[in-house]
């Protein structure tokens, strides 16, 4: 076996060195890739599960409140349990740093988190410092514990007095001490301060957000049982990693998607691999008859080969790991970036190197090359001693081999069709999965008929170009080889494609919906940080004193919260639901009457609930559905369902007047004000920071806010055009690949064509040809594949996981652009092999047997 | 559309289709320099077959790798059709051998993803002629080979001794003024080397002139006269 890999493999990879780099390379990059978002996702989720941690190393209960939070007194009851070690109240909640007025991205959310600092903590991981530090200061001085690195960014010394915006209120904190930099199981990015601190800080007065539960480790679950019996409403006893795993499901569907989004890169790098044990096999179909004719067996010569695709891809997969684990700094920014926009406040500022995805990556790498190089091995195992020994054309002809491949991509094709029937599977859209490698793999199936249309056509038309017919002829003459470049192309053009065509749509419908929902002429919120993680409300006095501003006509209010609903978070929102009737802001779907509607909700336990809440639960409108308030466990009634594109995790609107009953909480998150007729808008924005002041507000109008909708959407998926960059790098260095190796394989072809009198450039041009026309198909394929991907997103996976509705809306133009790019990265692809076959000595070529 | 005599001067019959005098041919430099060829002079005259004899080494590829224009010779001139190779840059050399030479190989060289028409056809694609008389000429060219039949045959098709005809056909499509063979007897077996000399024989006895590197004491013995070469130089 291991003289075989020498004779079959070790030795002729070391002659095609530069080809077997460009697809270790292409390995690494989607290793890389994968590993970087998986990262990056993982890091995400991790930084939830330290705040947990920080304090709570051994806190194995948790009492967590809803809303504003639950009477503080409730850890008396909590810490006179028997079994109940310890109970550690706790205040969760955030600031912001370095605010721009009328600058929704500027500032830093810093996550605050208010424990007993004068009470030993429980576990070993409380905020130690050197430093001596005056209780006083603590309790009183607003004093605070950060880390380092929190301090090196914001430059901050100990015993600094520093500003941060509380909601809409600027509040002070004094450094009481920096923590150090080796302070282990220690959230970098948390402010430590006083409970009572946190209370003032946040308005939350004799109230907490939870308590902290060290209990007797033998008696864990009849402590469960007991505290269940003493906490207030609404509040709920969990495990500490209850809570982390409800925050990994709300993700869920975005990091599936993201990952998903990512391994495609992978699968690309695999169609290199076919490609080269595919090369290698036919390259030494010779030597395999020799060694066959001497007594190799064809498991002997298929493991050989298995070999090379395993040899390629553990050095592609180590590289990648390396590659993957600096990319992972990067990837982190912008998935926490996203996930603070759009869910909840991850501040992931250190990249997780959890080991074991390391392992996923390096086994899915090597798996992948292995998988890859099975065919072509099995192809070499099973050919005859005597037809190998004899010398042959590049690749065996075999007839009816492109329409037959082609009818099994249909049948893939069809199969996928059946699959987008199917339901998700616990909410993850598995068949629509499948149903996108089906549509990858049909579509690579249909890539050998596409070629030889290709050269028929090329040939057509080639009556008297001979590098066009050369071209056309190769194309035809390697059907196999040149199959597997364009179906390469053809996925990371379609990914592309597909991505484009789903951004565009999600963006046309999210516009055309802000267009219809934001019909306020003015939108106040806390200033800075436009996040949904960000939990700032208005102070109480602010709803009133805008009110009062000459100018303002009418005013609508919006509170939102994270409650748990069913082992997941979702999204509670209040609002005057009693203007429906006057003022619709909301897409109602199945017919829903807002006039009824504002009859029958206001002041009920009815709820109106949004389409991605109805998708992802399976409930509709007479369904009941139970959420915890303050007020005890409430059943609401749905009364409708309306379209939204603001919460995958959905949204159950109540209405303001149900939800200050039942969350005793009076405060606001965003105000939408209406202006009198005839109102400058420039002065009524003036009039309303003035009337607000000192209170830190941002005012923005009707056109802005659709602009920041539109920002938040961009910036969104920023990440996923970086992924399809790298998909195509490394479908183009497949490109590179099979054209280097079809010039060194037809090297006494191209030898020939010189002696019958074809020049340099002459021999140049038929490989740039065939290059354009493997860009040509691999970006007509491409798109293709791409639209039908682009359905199955937005009308399947999109749907199933997320719960959007979302109208197709094809960027023509961007297609047709692509389709050129293509055509020119290939060409351009193809520049380095035609120089290699212009190069090539006539007379040696020919003479080599 | 570009004539196929651009490239060199039209055939005439007082020039000799190759002229080789006093050729020096040198691979390498210094201590590795290998004299291939030294001092060699040859005439070929019109419609004249001949065989280049001689061991392995001998330096009869080297020769025709200099008739055939795929080489430049270190010192001395090579003639062909008149054109002195020397006087002529990469493209131009290109386009004499093109237009002017056509060369049968051991191995035959048909480029497996062309059908035998398409194999047979190449030199006038390359030369513009116009569709319709390459299909004309590519038919006779098969029929003098006894192919006609095999048209669309791919090369991977065809026994060895067919695809020899297939290149005999394709060497001679374009009515070249000097027919190389080198070893074209060498990968087939006697009987089927026997009738692809016959059809070289009768190819020269329609006028084309042919120069034939052989082994073959029976390559030889059809020829109307051979050369012997030995370590780069003409014996005899």
């Amino acid at each position: 076996m291991s003289s075989l890999l020498g004779a079959l493999v070790l030795g002729p990879l070391r002659g095609n060195l530069p080809r077997a780099l460009v697809t270790l390379v292409a390995v690494a990059l989607g290793v890389a890739i994968g590993l970087a978002i998986d990262l990056a996702n993982a890091t995400a989720i991790a930084s939830f599960a330290s705040s947990v941690d920080i304090i709570a190393n051994h806190v194995n209960l948790q009492v967590l409140g809803v809303g504003r939070g639950f009477d503080e007194r409730a850890i008396l009851r909590v810490a006179a349990l028997s079994g109940v070690e310890s109970a550690q109240p706790a205040i969760e909640d955030a600031v912001t740093v370095g605010a721009r007025p009328s600058d929704p991205f500027s500032g830093e959310i810093l996550r605050v988190l208010g424990v007993d600092l004068l009470q030993p903590l429980p576990g070993d991981a409380p905020p130690q410092t050197q430093q001596r530090v005056d209780p006083n200061v603590l309790v009183n001085g607003h004093g605070a514990f950060v880390s380092a690195r929190i301090a090196r960014r914001f430059g901050w010394r100990g015993g600094q007095t520093v500003h941060a915006l509380a909601g809409d209120r600027e509040v002070t904190l004094r450094i009481a001490g920096i923590l150090p930099r080796e302070t282990t199981g220690i959230d970098s990015t948390v402010v430590f301060v006083d409970v009572a601190t946190a209370q003032e800080l946040f308005g939350k007065i004799g109230l907490l957000d939870r308590i902290d539960v060290v209990a007797d480790p033998a008696r864990v679950a009849a402590v469960e049982r007991a505290l269940t019996a003493v906490i207030p409403p609404g509040a709920r006893v969990i495990r500490p990693t209850v809570r982390t795993a409800e925050i990994a499901r709300m993700l869920q569907s975005f990091r599936l998607n993201l990952s998903a989004l990512a391994w495609v890169a992978l699968l690309v790098g695999m169609y290199l691999i076919y490609n080269t044990v595919a090369i290698s096999v036919v390259q030494r179909r010779p030597e395999v008859g020799t060694v066959r004719a001497l007594g190799a067996t064809r498991g002997a010569v298929f493991r050989a080969f298995l070999a090379e695709g395993a040899l390629i891809g553990v050095a592609g997969s180590l590289l990648g790991l390396g590659l993957g684990a600096l990319l992972a700094t990067l990837s982190v920014g912008a998935v926490s970036r996203t996930v603070d926009t759009l869910y909840v406040a991850s501040h992931a500022d250190r990249v997780a190197y959890d080991p074991l995805l390391f392992l996923k990556a390096f086994v899915l790498g090597v798996a992948a090359s292995i998988l890859a190089a099975t065919f072509p091995a099995l192809d070499a195992a099973s050919t005859a001693p005597a037809i190998t020994m004899r010398t042959q054309g590049f690749e065996g002809r075999r007839p009816r081999f492109a329409p037959r491949a082609a009818l099994a991509g249909v049948g893939c094709l069809a199969l996928a069709l059946l699959c987008t029937r199917a339901p998700a599977f616990d909410g993850v859209p598995l068949f629509g999965y499948l149903a996108g490698l089906l549509v990858i793999f049909g579509g690579s199936l249909c890539a050998p008929l596409a070629v030889a249309a290709l050269a028929r056509t090329t040939n057509a038309l080639a009556a008297r170009r001979p590098t066009l017919a050369l071209a056309a002829a190769n194309l035809a003459g390697a059907p196999l080889r040149t199959s597997v470049a364009v179906a390469a192309l053809m996925i990371a053009i379609g990914m592309m494609v597909a991505v484009a065509v789903l951004v565009a749509s999600f963006r046309t419908t999210i516009v055309t919906w802000a267009d219809e929902t934001l019909s306020a002429d003015l939108f106040v919120r806390p200033e800075g940080a436009a996040a949904a993680s960000s939990d700032a409300a208005f102070s109480n006095t602010v709803v009133a004193r805008i009110r009062a501003v000459p100018g303002v006509a009418e005013i609508d209010t919006f509170r939102a919260l994270t409650v748990p609903f069913r082992g997941r978070l979702t999204n509670l929102g209040a609002t005057d639901l009693s203007v429906l009737a006057v003022r619709n802001h909301l897409r109602l779907l199945g017919g829903a009457d807002p006039v009824v509607l504002s009859r029958t909700v206001p002041g009920t336990t009815n709820v109106l609930i949004s389409e991605p809440f109805a998708t992802k639960f399976g409930v509709g409108p007479g369904d009941r559905i139970a959420l915890p308030t303050p007020s005890g466990t409430v059943t609401f009634t749905v009364a409708a369902v309306y379209n939204d594109y603001s919460s995958d995790a959905g949204i159950v609107l109540i209405d303001s007047r149900t939800y200050r009953r039942l969350f005793h909480d009076g405060s606001v998150d965003s105000i939408a004000i209406y202006a009198a007729p005839r109102t400058d808008l420039v002065h009524l924005r003036t009039a309303v920071l003035r009337a607000v002041a000192p209170l830190r507000i941002d005012v923005v109008t009707n056109r802005e806010l659709r602009d920041l909708v539109v920002r938040i959407f961009d910036r969104t998926f920023a990440i996923t055009y970086a992924l399809d960059v790298i998909a195509i790098t490394i479908a183009v260095l497949g490109v590179v690949s099979t054209l280097f190796a079809l010039v060194l394989e037809r090297r006494r072809e191209f030898g020939m064509l010189r002696y019958l009198g074809v020049r340099t450039r002459g021999v140049r041009a038929t490989v740039l040809t065939e290059a354009a026309g493997i860009g040509l198909l691999g970006g007509i394929l491409g798109v293709a594949v791409g639209m039908l991907l682009a359905l199955l997103l937005i009308f399947v996976i999109n749907r199933q996981a997320f719960g959007w509705l979302i109208e197709l809306h094809v960027p023509w133009a961007f297609l047709g652009e692509t389709i050129l790019l293509v055509v020119l990265a290939a060409v351009l692809a193809g520049v380095y092999p035609a120089g290699v076959a212009a190069r090539i000595r006539t007379a040696d070529a020919v003479r080599a047997e | 559309m570009r004539s196929s005599r651009e490239a060199g001067a039209p055939p005439s019959a007082r020039v000799d289709p190759v002229a080789v005098r006093e050729v020096v041919k040198v691979y390498g430099t210094g201590a590795d320099a290998v004299r291939a060829l030294d001092g060699v002079s040859l005439d070929l005259a019109a419609g004249a077959m001949v065989a280049l004899v001689g061991p392995s080494g001998c330096g009869k590829s080297t020769l025709l790798n200099l008739i055939g224009c795929v080489d430049l010779p270190t010192a001395g001139e090579v003639r062909v059709d008149g054109q002195a190779t020397t006087a002529l840059d990469d493209d131009a050399l290109t386009l004499l051998r093109r237009d002017r030479v056509g060369t049968v190989f051991q191995f035959f060289q048909l480029l497996p993803a062309l059908r035998v028409a398409d194999n047979v056809a190449l030199p006038l694609v390359l030369q513009r002629v116009a569709r319709d008389e390459i299909d004309v000429r590519v038919s006779a060219a098969l029929a003098s080979v006894g192919l006609q039949e095999k048209a669309r045959a791919y090369p991977a098709e065809l026994s060895g001794g067919q695809q020899q005809r297939v290149a005999i056909a394709r060497a001679t499509v374009h009515r070249p003024a000097i027919l190389l063979a080198d070893e074209p007897t060498g990968n087939l077996d006697s009987q089927t080397g026997a009738t692809v000399l016959r059809l070289l024989r009768a190819f020269a006895d329609a006028g084309q002139t042919i120069l034939m590197a052989t082994h073959s004491d029976a390559a030889a013995a059809i020829c109307d006269r051979a050369i012997r070469m030995q370590d780069g130089r003409i014996v005899g």
